[in-house]
């Protein structure tokens, strides 16, 4: 019968598993490592829609997190306490223009999803209403 | 409790049953929310549905109550396993059940008044 608030609450849900992944990835954008390390990457969330057995439609899941596989910029940095003999660092695979525009579209679709869930509870209520004089 | 007897039926016992289980559901919704920021702290759900059901087909609904398990969801970044927007959307959901279960007591005392007073 509460159909559309589990739905609601899955996408509200999904989107703050995307939120935490940003801030993760966000507050990393300068974490460099030694050159030659594995680089500090960011994190991406992989959802899909769920479906259940007959087909009818029943909101969003996170199926995986994975990491971003793009090249590792190394940089010129001897002052660094991390270079090596060459002064050189491995800078995160960061993107912080995505991460913020990411940013962005999952807070929205946060408060997107409740407020669907705040229209569908009136909805409910409204339909305690019938009858009632 | 004689107002089962009445109507000739369980339908009322069961309703008893669903407003003590919804009301301690609430409960432990508030508790849970209470403790987001607790480490350590593991959420826990008030399950009724399935015993009344199995009671209600056997006809009898004598030893049926309800009971608190674990919550079992994942753990989080701050150490517990409250889902905020689960346990929200549960606040919401039982307090309209709890609501649409008193209009019907509601409902079946004013039959009972019609079929007593004639009015």
């Amino acid at each position: 019968m509460f159909g559309a608030l589990d739905i609601a609450v899955s996408g509200a849900t999904v989107s703050r598993i995307w939120m935490d992944a940003i801030s993760d990835n966000v507050a990393n954008t300068n974490t460099v490592r030694p050159a030659g390390e594995e680089p500090f990457r960011a994190r991406l969330v992989v959802a899909e829609a769920v479906r259940d057995g007959d087909g009818t439609r029943g909101g969003v899941r996170v199926t995986g997190i994975v990491e971003n596989e793009g090249i590792a910029p190394v940089t010129y940095d001897p002052a660094n306490p991390l270079a090596d003999e060459n002064g050189l660092v491995t800078r995160p695979v960061v993107d912080i223009g995505q991460e913020m525009t990411n940013l962005i579209l999952a807070s929205r679709s946060y408060e997107a999803n409740l407020s669907v869930v705040d229209r569908v509870r009136d909805a409910y209520l409204a339909a305690l209403r019938i009858g009632q004089r | 409790m004689t107002i089962p007897s009445l109507f000739g039926d369980n339908s009322m016992r069961a309703v008893e049953i669903a407003l003590d289980a919804v009301a301690e559901r609430q409960r432990v919704t508030s508790h849970n929310i209470a403790n987001v920021n607790t480490p350590g702290f593991r959420s826990s759900r008030v399950a009724f549905e399935d015993q009344l059901s199995r009671a209600l087909q056997r006809g009898d609904l004598d030893d049926v109550g309800f009971s608190k398990v674990a919550a079992g969801t994942p753990i989080n970044t701050r150490g517990n396993d409250v889902a905020l927007e689960q346990e929200t959307a549960d606040l919401i959901r039982s307090g309209i059940h709890y609501e649409a279960l008193v209009n019907t007591l509601n409902h079946r005392f004013t039959v009972l008044r019609t079929a007593i007073t004639g009015r």
